[in-house]
C-alpha cells in the first residue's frame, strides 16, 4: 500500500460498495483502486500486471446511479484513483461468486475453451467478459473482441478465448435488446442476485463533494489514466482535486455550439451524436484510441492539459478548430486550443486555473474530418505519428483546411502553415503532394522509441495522403 | 477432489507469489540497479534512503555471508555488483522496508558512485574485441569449401534478428521466511527450483538442504525465469537472512523489463551453395550472439543455434560457426525456442537470397530441401522421419496453397493500396537438453487411505499443462479418474536435484518418472489384490476406479484397495528416477544423438500490407503439426495457438530498443505484444501419424509452434515485394511498421 510518509494529512475517507458489501477506507484520493483492492481489502484474485492500464489483468467493473438506473463499465484499476470511486460499486471477481460446482458462465466457458493458461491474466478477462454481457449494445461478437482489446495474454494466442467469447454470445442472445440487463444475467447467475440490492445501497451512500475553487497549490487529476502510469507517488505527496468533483461532463449544444465538459470520457464523446455531426466515423477511429477500459476512463481536458505531444484527442481537437475555457480564481477566459501548448509540457495556463470546457464552433459541422494514427501495434499504443485534416471544399477546390499532427514537433501540433497553404488550391494530386512536403518542412520529429526522425517524417507524409484518399480518394504516394 | 488449474484461474483463487498470505513481520524489498552500462563502482550513499520512514536495511555485495556468485553455466555473475557494474539495472543493492512503497521510494533516494567506463553492445563488436563467454564453436560436416567452389549458385549476406521480451503476465518474486535452525524457505516464481535453491545456500554459505524453495504455478515463464528467476529469489533469501524476517521481493514492471534479460540478439553471415535446379549443397552460417554482460545460458542457447543451423533442411556440407559475445546489456536467457528461431532466421532469409537470385518462390527451394529419413544432422545424428516432408505437403493440399497464391496475384493486382503476402514455414526441432545430464527427472507418488493420490516432481506449472499431463499419466497407470489426482507444488524437499522445466521436456520427462512411479505402487496394489481374489496377478487390472479380474469388476473399489493394502503393510508410496534413453551429445567433438527425436512442422502465414502508411495485418495461420499421440490435445491446441501468436509477435512488432545500454522499451506502454485484435486467426490441424513412436504426453509441443512466427516476416516481405519494392537488402526483424514503410518508401534506416 502507498501509504508513503507526507500523505497521512491528504487523506480522506471514502466509502464504495466493494463487491456485495458497503466498504469505507482513509486514504488519499489518488491512491490507485487496485492498491486498495488487494491491499486494504485484500482480495488478491485481481491481478497486477503493469500498472499502466495496458495489459488488463486488473480490470474490475465500476458501476454508478445515473438516472435511477445502474450503468457499469470495465476499467483498469490500477488507474482509478481511489477518490472516483467513491459512492460507485466496484466488482471484482470474488464478488461474481462463482464456485467450483457453479462458475458463471463466463467463467464455465473460459474453462472449456481452455481460454486460460498461466491464469494470471484471467481474472481480468472474466471481468472483461462479463462488463461485455452487461454493457455491449447488441451482444455480437465484434463487441466481445473490442471489449477484450485491452486485455493482453502471453499465453493462448487468444482464439480459445474467442471461441468461449462466441458461445458466450451464442448463449445470451435472449438478453440483446433487454434495457436492463442485470436481472437477466442474475437469472444466467452470470451476475450474483445482489446485484438488484446495489442502487439501494448506493443511494445511502454519502454525495460527492463539489469544490467551486482549484485549492492552493492542488493538482488537478482527471481520468487519470496517464499520471498514474507516470507513477503514484508524484501524486500522492500533493493535495489533488478531483475533476469529478470540479467540472461537469455535460456534451450539449449552447448558442449553436457543442460544448463538452472537461469531465467528459473519451468513450461518451465518442459515441455522441452531438459529436458524430463533426466526426462522423468517431467510433471507428475511437478504436484506435486506447482500449475501452481506458476510453471509460480518459477525459477530452486530461488529454490538453497532459500536453503530450502525441495525444490522440487533443490532435482532432486541433484539426476541428475547438476551443477551450479555462476557469480560475479570476473568472472565465476562452482561447483557441492552437494557442494553448507553448513548449514542450508547457501551456498557458495560470495558479489554481482549471480547464472547464471545450467548445467547437457550430461552423466547423458537417464538414470533412479524417483521423490517422501509426504505432507499432495498431491498437491500444501510442502513436508513432498521429494527425488529422479538417477540410471544406467547394466543388473540386479547398476553401478550407486545418491540419494537425501529433508526435513530430514538442507540442501537439497545428500545421498552420500547410493549413493556410491549401486554402484556395484545386483538389488533384499536385495539391496532396505539396501538402505532403509542407507538412514535412513544417514539423522537427525526434528520433525516439517510436521511431526514427526520418520515419516520422515520411509517416507524417503518408498520413496526408491518406487523408485525401480516405475523403477524395485521390490516389497520390500509391504504387 | 482438486479442481484443475483452469477452474481456479477464472474463479480468481489461484495463488501467485505476491498473493500469498503475508506473513507476521513481513518486509518488503525493491532493487537499485546500476544506472550506468559499464563503470567502476566507486561507492553507495545511502544517506538519503536510509532516512526515509520504514526502511529497514540496505543490502550491499559486503553483507553476502557466502559467496555472492549465482551464474549456472558459468561462475560469472555477481548476486549484487562488487567493483564493477556491467550492464543498465544490474543490482547493485537491494532496499529492505516496511512497505512496498518505503522499498521503492529508498531505491530512488540512492546514489551509486560510478566511474564510467566504454560499453560495448554490438556483438560484431564485442567479437572484434576479443569478448567471448566461451571460446567460439564450429560443428561441421561435410567439405563445405569444396561444395561453394563447386555450386552453380552462391548467396552471401547477413542478418538480424532482435530481441523479445519475454512478458510473462506475472513479474519476477519471491517469498523468503526465515525459520529455525538456519533454514530458508522460499516461495519463487521460478522455472529452476534447484538452481535457486542451489544459488541461495551458495550466498547464504549454507547446504542445500537448509534451503526449501517451493513453487505452486508460475503467471508465465516462456524461458524467462529458467536462470533469470534466481536474483530475486536470493535476495529475497538474503534479506530474509539477515534481518531473521520474511522478506518479499515481488519485481514491477519496468524493473523487470529494465533488469532480466530476453531472447538473445543475432546477427549472422551466411553463404549458401545450390545447384542450378536449386538443391543446396553447400551451408556455411556464422552466429554472433548478444549473450549480454554474463554467460547466463547463453552457451546452451548458442549449441541449440548451432545443432539447428541447417534448420528443416537436409544439407550435406556445412559449417556453422557460433560466438558468444560478451556486451554490456543485461544477460540474454533463455526464451521458447532458446536459439532454434535465430538459427532458423538466417536460413530462410539465405533461401529468400536465393530464390531471388534463380528466380522461383521460396517455397519451390523449401520443399526440395526438406530433410527426410536418412539424412544425417550436422552434429551426426540421423534424422528418422519423414514428417518434415509429409506436414509440409499436407499443408499445401490441406489449406489450398496454390490457389491462395493464384488468388493473391489476382488481388495484387487489382488493388494499388493494399497488398497480400503468404509464406510457408517448416520447422524442424530437436527435443532433449543439449547439456545431456538434464535429461533425467524424479517423481513422488502416494496414495493415501481414502485412494486419493498425490504426486510430486521437478516440474513446474506455468500454465503450458505439464500438471495436468502428468496428472493424466498417473490417473491412466491406476485406473481413476484425473480428479482423483492432486498435483503437489512443486518443491526441493519433495523432488530434489530437479532440471528446470524447460526445454519443451517438462511432460516428457516429468510424467515419464512420475508413471514409473504410479506403476510401482500399481504393481504392489495388484499383487495384493490378486492374493484377496485368489486369482494370478495377471489376471488383475485397475481400471474405472476399481479392481478387475479376468476383465470382469470386482466388488474391490480403488480406494478399498487401498485401505487393505495399507492395513496389510504394503508401502503405497513410491519414488522414481527417469532419464531418457539413447541421448549422448559431446561437445569435445561436437558431434553424438544430442535429441531423443525431432518434433516437424509446416505453416502458412497470410498478410495485408497497407502499401502506403506501411501498417498491416496478419490474418491466418495455418498449421500441421506433429504432436504423436497425445493425452491431452487440447492442451496442445493451446501450446500450439499460443506459440504462433508469440511467434508472431518476434517477428513483427516486438521490438526491444537499448540506446547506451538503457533499455527505452521498458514498459508497455513502449513494448507491444501481440493483443486480441492483432492476432491472426489460426488454423491448426495435427499430423497423423498412425505408428508414431509412443510418448507418454504425445510429443513435446512448447516450443515448436513458435518457429511458425518466422513465416510473417516472409509472408510480409512478400508483400512489400508485391508493391514494387525489391527489398534486396540485409534482412533484419522484426518487421515493424516503420521498417516496412522504410522499405516502400526506398529509404535505407
Amino acid at each position: 500500500m502507498p501509504d508513503g510518509p507526507l500523505s497521512g494529512r491528504l487523506e480522506r475517507e471514502i466509502q464504495f460498495v466493494l463487491n456485495h458489501r458497503v466498504v469505507a477506507l482513509r486514504a488519499h484520493p489518488a491512491t490507485p483502486l487496485l492498491d486498495a483492492i488487494r491491499g486494504t481489502f485484500g482480495q488478491k484474485a485481481t491481478k497486477e500486471g503493469c500498472r499502466e492500464g495496458d495489459c488488463g489483468a486488473c480490470t474490475v467493473l465500476l458501476g454508478q446511479l445515473r438516472d435511477g438506473q445502474m450503468a457499469y463499465r470495465a476499467v483498469t484499476s490500477c488507474l482509478v484513483p481511489i477518490g472516483d470511486v467513491a459512492g460507485q460499486h466496484v466488482v471484482t471477481v470474488e464478488g461474481l461468486q462463482g464456485t467450483a460446482q457453479q462458475p458463471t458462465p463466463v467463467q464455465a466457458a473460459l474453462v472449456a475453451e481452455l481460454g486460460t493458461q498461466c491464469g494470471f491474466c484471467t481474472p481480468g478477462i472474466v471481468m472483461a467478459l462479463t462488463g461485455f454481457l452487461l454493457t455491449a449494445p447488441h451482444l455480437k461478437q465484434d463487441e466481445a473482441t473490442l471489449a477484450l482489446a485491452g486485455n493482453i495474454c502471453r499465453c493462448t494466442g487468444y482464439a480459445p478465448i474467442l471461441r468461449a467469447a462466441a458461445a458466450l454470445v451464442a448463449q445470451h442472445q435472449p438478453l440483446a435488446t433487454a434495457t436492463d440487463r442485470v436481472p437477466g444475467l442474475v437469472a444466467t447467475r452470470a451476475l450474483p442476485g445482489y446485484f438488484a440490492r446495489i442502487p439501494q445501497l448506493l443511494a445511502e451512500l454519502p454525495p460527492r463533494v463539489r469544490l467551486t475553487q482549484l485549492p492552493a497549490g492542488a493538482r488537478v487529476v482527471a481520468g487519470a489514466t496517464d499520471l498514474l502510469v507516470q507513477g503514484p507517488h508524484r501524486l500522492l505527496d500533493h493535495e489533488v482535486a478531483l475533476a469529478g468533483d470540479l467540472c461537469g461532463d455535460a456534451i450539449e449544444v449552447v448558442d449553436g455550439d457543442l460544448v463538452i465538459g472537461a469531465g467528459a470520457t473519451m468513450e461518451a464523446l465518442s459515441h455522441h451524436p452531438l459529436f458524430l455531426a463533426f466526426v462522423p466515423e468517431m467510433p471507428q477511429y475511437a478504436r484506435l484510441i486506447a482500449s475501452q477500459q481506458i476510453r471509460e476512463r480518459a477525459t477530452l481536458a486530461g488529454n490538453i492539459v497532459n500536453a503530450s505531444p502525441i495525444g490522440d484527442f487533443v490532435i482532432l481537437l486541433l484539426a476541428l478548430g475547438a476551443h477551450i475555457r479555462l476557469q480560475g480564481p479570476d473568472g472565465t477566459r476562452e482561447m483557441p486550443l492552437d494557442q494553448f501548448h507553448t513548449g514542450y509540457k508547457r501551456m498557458d495556463l495560470r495558479p489554481r486555473e482549471w480547464l472547464a470546457a471545450i467548445r467547437l464552433p457550430a461552423g466547423q459541422r458537417d464538414k470533412r474530418v479524417a483521423f490517422e494514427k501509426v504505432s507499432k501495434r495498431t491498437h491500444l499504443d501510442i502513436a508513432s505519428v498521429n494527425s488529422a485534416l479538417w477540410i471544406q471544399v467547394d466543388g473540386q477546390r479547398i476553401v478550407a483546411a486545418r491540419l494537425a499532427a501529433g508526435g513530430v514537433a514538442p507540442v501537439p501540433k497545428f500545421l498552420s502553415q500547410t493549413s493556410e497553404a491549401l486554402r484556395g488550391k484545386p483538389l488533384d494530386n499536385a495539391t496532396v503532394r505539396l501538402a505532403g512536403e509542407l507538412a514535412r518542412a513544417e514539423v522537427t520529429p525526434i528520433s525516439d522509441v517510436r521511431g526514427s526522425a526520418l520515419y516520422k517524417s515520411r509517416l507524417l507524409e503518408r498520413q496526408v495522403f491518406a487523408h485525401f484518399q480516405r475523403l477524395f480518394a485521390i490516389e497520390e504516394g500509391l504504387p | 477432489m482438486k479442481p484443475q488449474d483452469p477452474l481456479l484461474h477464472v474463479l480468481g483463487q489461484s495463488v501467485y507469489v505476491d498473493d500469498l498470505p503475508e506473513p507476521a513481520g513481513m518486509l518488503h524489498a525493491a532493487v537499485f540497479g546500476s544506472p550506468i552500462a559499464h563503470g567502476l563502482l566507486r561507492g553507495l550513499d545511502v544517506r538519503q534512503a536510509r532516512a526515509i520512514p520504514g526502511v529497514v536495511a540496505i543490502v550491499t555485495a559486503a553483507d553476502v555471508p557466502g559467496r555472492n556468485q549465482i551464474g549456472g553455466m558459468v561462475q560469472d555473475e555477481p548476486l549484487l555488483a562488487d567493483g564493477a557494474v556491467h550492464f543498465v539495472g544490474q543490482p547493485v543493492a537491494c532496499v529492505v522496508a516496511t512497505s512496498r512503497e518505503a522499498a521503492h521510494r529508498g531505491v530512488a533516494a540512492l546514489t551509486a558512485d560510478i566511474d564510467e567506463l566504454p560499453g560495448v553492445f554490438e556483438p560484431r563488436e564485442a567479437h572484434r574485441l576479443g569478448q567471448l563467454i566461451i571460446p567460439s564453436r564450429t560443428m561441421a560436416r561435410g567439405d563445405v569449401d569444396a561444395a561453394l567452389a563447386t555450386a552453380a549458385v552462391v548467396v552471401r549476406g547477413q542478418t538480424r534478428t532482435g530481441s523479445q521480451e519475454h512478458l510473462y503476465l506475472e513479474t519476477q518474486g519471491a517469498l523468503a521466511v526465515p525459520e529455525e535452525g538456519g533454514r530458508v524457505r522460499i516461495v519463487s516464481s521460478t522455472q529452476a527450483p534447484t538452481a535457486v535453491q542451489r544459488a541461495v545456500a551458495g550466498v547464504l554459505g549454507v547446504g542445500m538442504h537448509d534451503v526449501e524453495v517451493d513453487v505452486t504455478r508460475l503467471g508465465g515463464g516462456f524461458g524467462g525465469k529458467e536462470d533469470q528467476a534466481t536474483p530475486w529469489a536470493a535476495l529475497a533469501g538474503l534479506a530474509a537472512w539477515l534481518l531473521r524476517a520474511p522478506v518479499k521481493l515481488v519485481l514491477s514492471r519496468e524493473d523487470d523489463m529494465r533488469m532480466t534479460g530476453k531472447r538473445h540478439p543475432y546477427d549472422a553471415d551466411y553463404a549458401m551453395g545450390l545447384t542450378g535446379d536449386g538443391d543446396i549443397v553447400a551451408w556455411q552460417v556464422e552466429f554472433f550472439q548478444n549473450a549480454g554482460a554474463s554467460a547466463d545460458l547463453s552457451p546452451a542457447v548458442l549449441e541449440r543455434s548451432l545443432l539447428h543451423a541447417t534448420a528443416s533442411y537436409g544439407i550435406a556440407n556445412v559449417r556453422a560457426i557460433g560466438h558468444c559475445c560478451r556486451t554490456n546489456l543485461p544477460p540474454f536467457t533463455a526464451f521458447r525456442g532458446f536459439g532454434g528461431p535465430q538459427a532458423m532466421f538466417v536460413m530462410e532469409s539465405a533461401l529468400d537470397h536465393a530464390a531471388r537470385v534463380l528466380g522461383v518462390d521460396r517455397s519451390v527451394l523449401q520443399q526440395r530441401n526438406l530433410t527426410r529419413t536418412g539424412d544425417v544432422q550436422p552434429c551426426g545424428m540421423p534424422i528418422r522421419s519423414d514428417n518434415a516432408v509429409r506436414t509440409f505437403e499436407q499443408v499445401i493440399s490441406q489449406f489450398g496453397f496454390a490457389a491462395k497464391q493464384r488468388e493473391i496475384a489476382a488481388f495484387n493486382a487489382a488493388n494499388r493500396r493494399f497488398k497480400r503476402g503468404a509464406a510457408l514455414m517448416p520447422v524442424c526441432f530437436g527435443i532433449s537438453f543439449t547439456t545431456t545430464f538434464l535429461n533425467q527427472a524424479s517423481a513422488l507418488v502416494h496414495v493415501y487411505t481414502d485412494g486419493s493420490i498425490a504426486v510430486s516432481t521437478g516440474a513446474v506449472e506455468m500454465g503450458q499443462g505439464v500438471n495436468a499431463k502428468i496428472q493424466a499419466a498417473v490417473a491412466g497407470v491406476f485406473g481413476v479418474a484425473d480428479a482423483r489426482v492432486r498435483l503437489e507444488s512443486t518443491n526441493t524437499a519433495r523432488a530434489a536435484n530437479t532440471s528446470p522445466t524447460a526445454a519443451s521436456s517438462g511432460a516428457d520427462l516429468n510424467a515419464a518418472a512420475a508413471a514409473q512411479a504410479a506403476r510401482a505402487i500399481a504393481e504392489r496394489l495388484k499383487s495384493h489384490a490378486a492374493a484377496l481374489l485368489e486369482c494370478p496377478e495377471s489376471a488383475v487390472a485397475l481400471a474405472d476406479g476399481r479392481v478387475t479380474a479376468h476383465g470382469a469388476a470386482t466388488e474391490w473399489t480403488f480406494e478399498k484397495l487401498a485401505q487393505a493394502a495399507y492395513f496389510a503393510r504394503v508401502s503405497l508410496s513410491a519414488q522414481a528416477h527417469y532419464a531418457t534413453p539413447g541421448i549422448l551429445f559431446n561437445r569435445a567433438t561436437e558431434s553424438g544423438v544430442a535429441f531423443a527425436y525431432h518434433v516437424f512442422g509446416t505453416a502458412l502465414t497470410e498478410v495485408t500490407l497497407d502499401a502506403l502508411l506501411g501498417t498491416y495485418t496478419i490474418d491466418r495461420v495455418s498449421c500441421v503439426h506433429d504432436v504423436g499421440t497425445s493425452l491431452r490435445r487440447d492442451i496442445d491446441r493451446g501450446q500450439v495457438e499460443g506459440g504462433i501468436v508469440q511467434g508472431v509477435g518476434w517477428m513483427t512488432m516486438e521490438e526491444v530498443v537499448y540506446r547506451d545500454g538503457k533499455l527505452q522499451s521498458a514498459n508497455l506502454g513502449t513494448y507491444k505484444v501481440p493483443d486480441i485484435l492483432a492476432a491472426p486467426a489460426l488454423d491448426v490441424a495435427w499430423l497423423e501419424e498412425p505408428n508414431a513412436p509412443s510418448h507418454v504426453t504425445g510429443k513435446a509441443v512448447g516450443e515448436p509452434p513458435l518457429m511458425y512466427g518466422i513465416g510473417a516476416y516472409f509472408a510480409l516481405l512478400n508483400a512489400v515485394r508485391a508493391a514494387g519494392v525489391a527489398a534486396d537488402g540485409m534482412l533484419e526483424a522484426p518487421m515493424t511498421p516503420e521498417r516496412a514503410l522504410l522499405l516502400l518508401c526506398g529509404e535505407r534506416p
